[in-house]
C-alpha cells in the first residue's frame, strides 16, 4: 500500500509543478486534472470511496471542464507570449519560497501530529464500514454536526451565482 | 430505515438552535426574498430595494438586540450545534457594530450608484451577505464555521469592489482582491488542517483544552479515578511537549498570514490601497470598518481562547507585525495625492494599533509545572473599544468623500480638497473633526480609544511598542492636518457647486460625527459595554 | 498462489470487458444502420456478408488502414490525447453494468462474472466518468486549431456539463428510496415488477432526455451538426483516431442505455425469476434468463435512440439549453421534494 501512496503522492506532486510550469494553460489545466486524480487514488487508499469520486465529478469533471471552456475562448498564442513572471521579483519570490519550504519541512518532520485526546477520531474505516458506507457515514455527520457550516456554504454558492450575474449584466455602467 | 446504526450520538436539535441563531435566520430570510422580489419586479429604480434592505438589517439588529438579555442571564454564553456557533456578548456585540455600520452603507448607497449608473439590487443583496457572513464568523466557536463564515464575508465583497464594471480601477481592485484573498484563505485552510491533524479538532473549546493541565490530567488518570501528584507531573510534562509542538509555530505563521490579510497588517497589505481605492466609495466604508472588524473579533477571539496558551510564541510575532504595519500604513499615507488611497493606508496603520491591542490580551507563563495565565481584560476590551470608535469615525470621511463628488471631480483627489472651507464650511468643520478623531485628538473618541490600547499594551510589557505607536501617531498627524491645511489655507481648485446629497447620507453623516464625539466625551458606557462583552468570552482558559 | 489468482481474475474480466465493448460497439452501428434504413424504406448494409452483418469489421479495417492526418497547426499533446479521452471514459463505464448480478447461480471463483466491478458507490463511479466525457471533445475541438472544430467542442461540452445536472437529479428520488448507491441493490429494490419507471414517472422521463443529451444523439447532435460545422470537434480525425470516438459514442450509448434500464427497468428482472423467501435470495428458473432479459431492455433503449434518430429534427441551440434549465432542471428538483415528501416514512 505504501508503494500506491508514494505513487498517487508523486504523481500528484510532479503534476502539481505542471500546472505552474507549462506555458500553455491549456496542459496546465490537464495537469491539474492529473493532480486532481491523483488526490482521488489517496483518498481511495484511505477506504475514503465517497469523496474521491466526488473529487473527479466536481473537480474534474465540473469546475476543470469550465476552466477549459474559458481558456478556450482566449488566444493561447498571446498568453503563451506573456512574461510568466515578474523578472525583477523572481530572485525574492524564489527565495522566501525557499526559506519558507525549508522551514516547512523541518517544522513538519520534527513535529508530532495526533497527539491530543481527540486525537483518534471515531471514523475510522472499520466503523465506516459497519454503518454501511461512507456516503451514510458523511451524510450523517454532516446533517448534524456540521449543519451550521454547511447551510453557510449553500449560502456562499448562492453569493457566487449572484455575484457572476451581478458582474455580467448588461446595461450596467451606461449614464 | 436502512442503516440507522451511528457510530456516535450526534447532535440532536432542540428550539434553542433556533432562538440563538434568529439574527442570522431572519437576515437570510430577508436577503433571499428581496434578492426574489428584486428578480421580479420590473422597476429599475432599486430605491425600494434599499429601503427593504435597511429594513431587514434593523429588523436583525433588533432581534440581536433582543439577545443581550439571554446571555447575560446565565453564566454560561449560549453555544449551538455542537460548538460551532457561539452566541456570546463579544459577538452580539460585534454583531451590533456590523450591522449598525451595514445600515448606514445602504442607506447612502442608493443615490451614489443611481448617479454613477451602476444601479442594481445585486448590489444590496451582496451587502447582506457580507453581513450575514460576517455574524456567523463572530459567533464561530469551531475553526470550521470562522472559516466558512470569513468566506462568506470575503466573496460578497470582492464582487462589491467591482461592480463599477467599466471602471477599469474597479475591476483590476476586484480582481487582485479576489486573486489575493483567495490565496490568503488557502493559507488560513492549511493552517487549519494542521491544527486538525495535531488536536483532531477544530473547535476552539477543544484546542483549548489541548493546553488545559486539568484536563490532560484527568485523561491520564482515567474515567472516574483521582489525579494524583504523579499524575499530575506526568500531566505538566505532556504539557510541556504539547507546548513545544513545533507544528504550532507553522500554524501561527499561517494564521498570521490568512488573518493578518483580512485586516491588512504589514507584509499582507499590498491589495488594500488598490482595493480601497478601486471599489464604490461607500463600500471602501463599509470594508474599513464592518469587514475589519468582524477580522479582527475574530483574530482575537481565535487567538485570546484556542490558542492562547501559546501566547509566548504569537505575541512578539505579532507585536512586531503591529509595528511593522503601523510605520509601512503612516509613511506610505503620507505620499499619497488622492485621499482615498491615503484613508486607505491610515486604515493599514489602525490597523497596526488595533493588533497593539490583540498582543497585550494577557500574559501566559509556563515554569514546566503550571501554567500560568494573567489575563489582562483590557487589552481586549481596548481592541473592542477601538473598533466601534475606528468603525463610526472613518465611515464620516468616505461619506464626505463621497458627498463630493461631481460631474466632472471625483471628490476623491487632494485637490477637491483645496479651499473646501470655503466652498463647503460645515462638510470641511466635519472632515477636519474626523481627522482629529483618526490622528487621536480630544475631544474625538479617537483620543479615548489611542490612550486605552496605549494603557494596555503598557500593562502588558508592551512598552517598546507603545513608544513606536507614539512615533507613528506624530507622523500620522502630519497628513491628516496637512488635509485641514489644505481645506482651510488654500485657495478652491474646482469652481464646481457640490452636489446636494440626499437626507439620509447627512443623516448618516451626523450619526457618525455624534457617535465619534460621544465616546469621546462620555466614554464610560462604551468602555461597560466592552469590557462586559468579554467578561463572557466563550472558551476563554 | 491467491494474488497470482486475483490478478488473473482481474485481467481476465479487463479481456471480457474489451471484447464485450468491442462488439456491442460495432455491432449496434450495424443495427442502427438496418433500422434507420427501414425507417427511411431502404435496405439498408446487406453486402457484407449475410444481411451486411459483417459491415462493421469492414468499416473497422477500413478505418485502421486509412492514413490518419494531423492538421497543420495543431497542439500535438491535446490532440493525440483526445481520441483516448473520448474512448476510456465509456469503456470504464461498462465495468459497473450489472448485466445478471446476484439473481445468477452460475458462479466463477465464487463471483457472479456478470458484473465486472460490484462496487458500494456504482452511479457515482458512473457519474465520475461520464462527467469527464467532455474533456474527449474539448481538447479534440480546441486542438485541431479548426474553427468549426472549436465550436463544435464549445457546443457539446457546454450542452454535456448542463444535461449533466438533471441527468444526476432525477436519480436522487432512486436513490432515497433505495437508499443505496450501489447498482445491484436498485435492481433489486425493484424486484419483479415494481419498476421504477412507474414509480418515478417524472425521473424517468427527464433521465432519458438527459441521456440522450449526455451522448450527444440526435435530435440533441448539435455539436456535430453536419449541415452548420462539418462534424463537429472531430472534423479534423481521420483513420484510427476517428473510429476511437465512434467507438467512444456507440459504447457510450450502450451503457447509457443499460443504466436505465438499471434504475428504472428493473434491470435483469423478468419472468422466470423469482424471490425465493426461504433463502432470502433471487432464484431463475432457467440459467442465464436474467442476462437475456437484460439485454432485451437495454436494447430496447438503444432502439429508441435510433427510433428518435430517424424521426426528429435537430432542435436549435438556445432552445436546448433553456429546455435544460427552465424545464427539466426545475423539473428534477421538484421530484426530489416530491418523492422525499412521500417517503418520509423511510426516514
Amino acid at each position: 500500500m505504501d508503494f500506491v501512496f508514494y505513487l498517487f503522492g508523486i504523481t500528484g506532486l510532479v503534476s502539481a509543478v505542471g500546472v505552474v510550469a507549462f506555458r500553455n494553460p491549456i496542459h496546465s489545466a490537464l495537469a491539474l486534472v492529473a493532480a486532481l486524480f491523483s488526490t482521488a487514488g489517496i483518498y481511495i487508499l484511505l477506504d475514503a470511496e465517497f469523496l474521491a469520486v466526488l473529487e473527479v465529478i466536481i473537480y474534474a469533471g465540473a469546475i476543470m471542464v469550465l476552466f477549459l471552456f474559458v481558456l478556450m475562448c482566449l488566444n493561447i498564442r498571446e498568453l503563451k507570449a506573456l512574461p510568466q513572471f515578474n523578472k525583477k521579483i523572481r530572485p525574492f519570490a524564489i527565495g522566501i519560497t525557499a526559506i519558507f519550504l525549508v522551514d516547512m519541512v523541518y517544522l513538519i518532520t520534527k513535529s508530532q501530529f495526533g497527539v491530543g485526546e481527540l486525537a483518534t477520531g471515531k471514523y475510522t474505516s472499520e466503523q465506516v464500514a459497519a454503518i454501511g458506507s461512507n456516503a451514510k457515514a458523511l451524510g450523517q455527520v454532516l446533517y448534524t454536526r456540521y449543519l451550521l457550516p454547511f447551510e453557510a456554504i449553500s449560502l456562499l454558492l448562492l453569493v457566487a451565482m449572484i455575484g457572476a450575474i451581478l458582474l455580467m449584466k448588461e446595461g450596467l455602467g451606461r449614464k | 430505515m436502512v442503516g440507522t446504526k451511528m457510530i456516535e450520538t450526534l447532535h440532536t436539535f432542540t428550539s434553542g438552535d433556533f432562538t440563538g441563531l434568529m439574527p442570522e435566520i431572519i437576515l437570510c430570510a430577508f436577503v433571499l426574498l428581496i434578492s426574489i422580489y428584486d428578480f421580479m419586479s420590473k422597476n429599475k429604480d432599486k430605491e425600494i430595494v434599499s429601503y427593504l434592505t435597511q429594513i431587514g438589517l434593523l429588523a436583525t439588529l433588533i432581534s440581536v438586540l433582543s439577545l443581550i438579555g439571554d446571555t447575560a442571564a446565565g453564566d454560561k454564553a449560549y453555544v449551538a450545534y455542537n460548538g460551532m456557533f457561539v452566541l456570546d456578548n463579544f459577538a452580539i456585540f460585534l454583531k451590533a457594530v456590523v450591522l449598525m455600520v451595514a445600515v448606514m452603507t445602504v442607506a447612502i448607497s442608493h443615490k451614489y450608484n443611481k448617479e454613477a449608473g451602476y444601479e442594481s439590487g445585486e448590489y444590496y443583496t451582496l451587502i447582506m451577505f457580507a453581513v450575514l457572513g460576517m455574524m456567523i464568523m463572530v459567533s464561530g466557536g469551531d475553526l470550521i464555521s470562522i472559516f466558512v463564515g470569513l468566506e462568506l464575508m470575503a466573496i460578497p465583497c470582492y464582487f462589491l469592489t467591482g461592480v463599477f464594471k467599466k471602471d477599469s480601477r474597479s475591476i483590476e481592485a476586484a480582481l487582485k482582491y479576489f486573486l489575493m484573498g483567495a490565496f490568503s484563505s488557502a493559507v488560513l485552510a492549511y493552517g487549519i488542517s494542521f491544527v486538525y491533524g495535531v488536536i483532531g479538532s477544530t473547535n476552539l473549546e477543544a484546542i483549548a483544552s489541548f493546553f488545559d493541565l486539568a484536563v490532560i490530567a484527568k485523561a491520564k488518570a482515567g474515567v472516574g479515578m483521582a489525579v494524583t501528584p504523579e499524575i499530575m507531573s506526568a500531566a505538566s510534562a505532556e504539557l510541556a511537549t504539547r507546548l513545544s509542538n513545533p507544528i504550532f509555530y507553522l500554524v501561527l505563521v499561517l494564521f498570521a498570514a490568512g488573518f493578518g490579510f483580512k485586516i491588512a497588517a504589514a507584509p499582507f497589505h499590498m491589495w488594500c490601497p488598490d482595493v480601497y481605492e478601486g471599489a464604490p466609495t461607500p463600500i471602501t466604508g463599509f470594508m474599513s470598518t464592518a469587514v475589519k472588524a468582524a477580522s479582527f473579533a475574530i483574530f482575537l477571539r481565535v487567538y485570546a481562547t484556542g490558542l492562547f496558551a501559546l501566547h509566548v510564541n504569537w505575541a512578539f510575532t505579532l507585536g512586531i507585525l503591529s509595528a511593522l504595519t503601523m510605520t509601512v500604513g503612516n509613511f506610505l499615507a503620507v505620499t499619497q495625492k488622492s485621499v482615498k488611497r491615503m484613508l486607505a493606508y491610515s486604515s493599514i496603520a489602525h490597523a497596526g494599533y488595533i493588533m497593539m491591542g490583540l498582543v497585550s490580551i494577557g500574559i501566559v507563563t509556563f515554569d514546566g509545572v503550571t501554567l500560568s495565565i494573567n489575563r489582562i481584560d483590557d487589552g481586549m476590551a481596548s481592541v473592542l473599544f477601538y473598533l466601534v470608535t475606528y468603525a463610526f469615525m472613518n465611515l464620516g470621511p468616505f461619506i464626505i468623500i463621497m458627498m463630493l463628488r461631481t460631474k466632472r471631480n471625483s471628490g476623491e483627489m487632494m485637490a477637491d480638497f483645496h479651499g473646501l472651507g470655503k466652498r463647503a464650511p460645515i462638510l470641511a468643520a466635519l472632515m477636519l473633526l474626523f481627522m482629529f478623531g483618526l490622528t487621536g485628538l480630544p475631544p474625538t473618541g479617537g483620543f479615548i480609544a489611542k490612550y486605552y490600547l496605549f494603557y494596555a499594551a503598557v500593562k502588558a510589557n508592551f512598552t517598546w511598542l507603545t513608544i513606536v505607536a507614539c512615533v507613528n501617531t506624530a507622523v500620522s498627524a502630519f497628513y491628516y492636518f496637512r488635509l485641514g491645511m489644505v481645506m482651510y489655507m488654500y485657495e478652491p481648485k474646482i469652481d464646481e457647486e457640490i452636489n446636494a446629497s440626499p437626507k439620509a447620507v447627512h443623516a448618516v453623516l451626523y450619526i457618525c460625527v455624534l457617535v465619534t464625539l460621544w465616546i469621546g466625551i462620555f466614554p464610560d458606557k462604551f468602555f461597560e459595554a466592552a469590557k462586559h462583552s468579554l467578561m463572557r468570552l466563550k472558551y476563554l482558559l | 498462489m491467491e494474488v497470482i489468482l486475483g490478478i488473473a481474475i482481474i485481467l481476465i474480466k479487463i479481456l471480457t470487458i474489451f471484447g464485450v465493448t468491442m462488439f456491442i460497439a460495432g455491432w449496434t452501428t450495424w443495427v442502427e444502420r438496418k433500422i434507420i434504413g427501414d425507417m427511411q424504406f431502404r435496405v439498408g448494409v446487406e453486402r457484407t456478408g449475410p444481411y451486411g452483418l459483417m459491415q462493421p469489421m469492414a468499416d473497422g479495417l477500413k478505418l485502421f488502414f486509412k492514413e490518419s492526418i494531423v492538421p497543420d497547426g495543431c497542439d500535438r499533446v491535446t490532440y493525440e490525447l483526445a481520441p483516448v479521452l473520448a474512448l476510456v471514459p465509456a469503456i470504464m463505464s461498462i465495468a459497473i453494468v450489472p448485466f445478471a448480478g446476484s439473481a445468477d447461480s452460475f458462479k466463477i471463483f465464487g463471483q457472479t462474472p456478470f458484473i465486472a466491478a460490484n462496487i458500494n458507490i456504482g452511479i457515482l463511479f458512473l457519474f465520475a466518468w461520464s462527467s469527464l466525457s467532455p474533456y474527449g471533445m474539448i481538447f479534440a475541438g480546441w486542438s485541431s486549431n479548426n474553427k468549426y472544430s472549436l465550436l463544435g467542442a464549445l457546443r457539446s461540452a457546454a450542452l454535456v456539463i448542463s444535461y449533466e445536472i438533471p441527468f444526476g437529479f432525477s436519480i436522487i428520488g432512486i436513490l432515497m428510496i433505495v437508499g443505496s448507491l450501489n447498482l445491484i441493490d436498485i435492481v433489486n429494490a425493484q424486484g419483479s415488477y415494481h419498476w421504477f419507471i412507474y414509480r418515478q414517472p417524472v425521473a424517468a422521463l427527464v433521465f432519458f432526455i438527459s441521456i440522450v443529451a449526455e451522448t450527444n444523439r440526435p435530435p440533441f447532435d448539435l455539436s456535430e451538426a453536419e449541415s452548420e460545422l462539418v462534424a463537429g470537434y472531430f472534423t479534423e480525425y481521420a483513420g484510427m483516431r476517428f473510429s476511437l470516438f465512434f467507438l467512444g459514442e456507440y459504447i457510450m450509448l450502450f451503457v447509457i442505455s443499460s443504466m436505465f434500464t438499471v434504475f428504472f427497468l428493473g434491470g435483469w428482472h423478468g419472468p422466470f425469476i423469482s424471490y425465493d423467501v426461504v433463502n432470502n435470495t433471487w432464484v431463475q428458473a432457467i440459467p442465464g434468463i436474467g442476462i437475456l432479459w437484460f439485454v432485451i431492455k437495454s436494447y430496447f433503449i438503444v432502439f429508441v435512440y435510433m427510433w428518435l434518430r430517424a424521426s426528429l429534427p435537430r432542435i436549435r441551440y438556445d432552445q436546448m439549453m433553456s429546455f435544460c434549465w427552465k424545464v427539466l432542471l426545475p423539473l428534477s428538483i421538484l421530484n426530489i421534494f416530491t418523492t422525499a415528501l412521500l417517503n418520509l416514512d423511510k426516514l
